[in-house]
């Protein structure tokens, strides 16, 4: 099954400023935890790029008499396609909620500040759920809006 | 002992100053352009790497030389021969890349086998260099610089 990875901005919480950042959702599964609608989300850039590179001369060895003359060249290449192998910037965190009545414990890749991301699941989560930080620390249940 | 000065072009001397070219030791060696090494050492007084003796030993064994024949022993024997450090021929780059500064100018060279063994064959010849260099490995780490010293057998009286 071919995934396309999600990357979401969370914000920073309105009450207190506290920072969001980027939760990196490899397998699509954050929408089931939390509300998403009106998330910035990234999306892959594909735009095509060139790059002037000026003509120069190149000395095969230390003060070469005659050195090769470069001529000048433009470097074309498409930015933006390229993925990640495994390593995403931040730290694991992990979520539990049930869903569809069966317990489910994910984790997602984060770089804000874990209280960012507690603060928008309090706000956003679509059924109550558990939150674990970075070292395995448990965080406070989070209690789904009536 | 100065530096020597780069050849004029289209000279088949300059045609060898591009050209790649390696020095040995035991354990490592260091590939670069020869006008490259040549304006870092002096060439003539690189002490070429000594050989190592290497001895492989044959097992006494049997051999039947017609089918259904008699027996011939062989008897077991002890070979030396001289193994020469060298570099393997092959298409793909090898050893890592370090950028050597001189006083005439930088390049990049690459280096083979431990750096600690690099520095200790520098050490050993540092008569041979031509007044000082220094060196960066892949990681940016920064070894010397390395001077020359003169070998007071060297000097005339």
């Amino acid at each position: 099954m071919t995934t396309t990875m999600i990357t979401y901005t969370i914000p920073d919480a309105e009450s207190n400023g506290v920072k969001g950042g980027k939760l990196y959702d490899v397998w699509g599964n954050f929408d089931q935890f939390a509300d998403v609608s009106g998330l910035e989300t990234d999306t892959s850039d594909n735009v095509e790029m060139s790059v002037d590179i000026g003509g120069h001369k190149r000395e095969r060895f230390m003060r070469d008499p005659a050195p090769a003359n470069i001529s000048a060249k433009t470097l074309k290449y498409v930015r933006g396609i390229q993925k990640s192998k495994g390593g995403l910037p931040g730290y694991s965190i992990t979520l539990q909620a049930t869903i569809s009545g069966k317990v489910e414990t994910r984790q997602f890749t984060f770089d804000g500040a874990q209280t960012g991301l507690y603060l928008f699941m309090q706000d956003k989560c679509k059924q109550d759920t558990l939150m674990w930080g970075k070292t395995g620390n448990p965080y406070e249940p989070i209690v789904k809006k009536s | 002992m100065a530096r020597p000065t780069p050849p004029v072009a289209g000279t088949p001397e300059y045609e060898r100053w591009c050209k790649e070219a390696s020095i040995s030791w035991e354990g490592g060696y260091l590939k670069a352009a020869y006008g490259n090494i040549a304006q870092t050492w002096d060439i003539d007084k690189i002490i070429p790497a000594e050989g190592k003796d290497v001895t492989t030993k044959r097992k006494q064994h049997d051999r039947y030389n017609k089918i259904g024949g008699s027996k011939k022993v062989i008897p077991e024997k002890t070979f030396t021969v001289k193994r020469y450090p060298k570099v393997n021929s092959s298409p793909c780059a090898g050893g890592d890349p370090i950028t050597i500064v001189t006083p005439v100018g930088q390049y990049t060279a690459r280096l083979g086998g431990d750096i600690q063994t690099f520095v200790a064959w520098i050490l050993d010849r540092d008569d041979e260099i031509y007044d000082n260099f220094s060196f960066f490995s892949k990681h940016g780490a920064d070894y010397g610089p390395y001077t020359k010293k003169v070998d007071a057998s060297d000097v005339l009286p």
